[in-house]
């Protein structure tokens, strides 16, 4: 098992990119409640991500293939059910995106929180406080 | 990064609601622009759709006003024979453009506008939030 991939921080920053990429999935979803068979989209759930279930990469076999991005990179995918559909197809509800995003937003707080408190205890520490 | 692109995708979810926005401030102020020759057509109810749209430099995904179209209802007519563009038989076309639908049309733009604005006050709550970090 690799340690560095247990340190609380190497966690938090992993948790902080997930939570990035999904709050542009998340604003994109917001700023297509309009659009006619737009259908809304959430990341990987993280503890997927974490676990290692992700899509698997593309193989580049030879110069020539296009790099797939990071492995363990979140994708977004298309919500199955829909809560409501318009009658012009769009399935995005604006509520349960806020709810999301509020969601998003709690879990970023709690992930900065930990970064914060971690880097105190190192500070600590080294008796800079 | 990601909430930068965050950030750009609500501030283009803003624009689109904003020229919905304008589209339904020309109807609603055309609501009475009759033709002013015989025959001549009235002011036509516009519309807009908006689509997904990739931006091909970024490789994000968007959104972007598809097409401001025209509304293809019939005119209603109203008997008045005075009026300038009064046809033969004395009616004059006016407008499709129902208030009460534009009505709707600007509060549903209305309501997505703030959407993507309290996304965008998340996103930099986010975005201050990280810099706090690095800050220590």
């Amino acid at each position: 098992m690799d340690p560095t991939r247990n340190d609380p921080l190497a966690l938090a920053e992993q948790r902080l990119r997930w939570l990035d990429h999904r709050q542009s999935v998340l604003a994109q979803n917001i700023a297509n409640a309009d659009t006619p068979h737009y259908r809304a989209r959430d990341v990987t759930p993280f503890a997927e991500v974490l676990a290692g279930h992700t899509a698997p990469a593309l193989a580049t076999t030879q110069a020539g293939h296009i790099q797939p991005g990071g492995a363990g990179e979140t994708r977004a995918i298309s919500e199955r059910r829909a809560a409501e559909e318009a009658p012009d197809g769009n399935a995005v509800s604006l509520e349960d995106q806020a709810l999301k995003v509020a969601e998003n937003d709690t879990a970023h707080q709690l992930a900065t929180g930990l970064h914060r408190s971690w880097m105190g205890m190192f500070q600590t520490a080294l008796g800079q406080r | 990064m990601d909430l930068d692109r965050a950030l750009r995708i609500s501030a283009a979810g803003m624009n689109v609601q904003s020229t919905r926005l304008r589209v339904v401030a020309e109807n609603l102020a055309n609501r009475d622009s009759t033709g002013n020759a015989p025959g001549a057509d009235p002011y036509r109810r516009k519309t807009v759709t908006f689509s997904n749209a990739v931006d091909r430099a970024t490789g994000e995904e968007s959104v972007r006003v598809s097409r401001v179209g025209t509304d293809a209802a019939e005119f209603p007519t109203r008997y008045e024979p005075s009026h300038p563009a009064a046809d033969a038989q004395g009616y004059v076309r006016t407008p499709n453009v129902n208030s009460f639908v534009e009505m709707m049309d600007m509060r549903e733009a209305n309501r997505s506008y703030s959407a993507n604005l309290s996304v965008l006050e998340t996103t930099r709550g986010m975005l201050n939030r990280t810099i706090e970090a690095l800050r220590g």
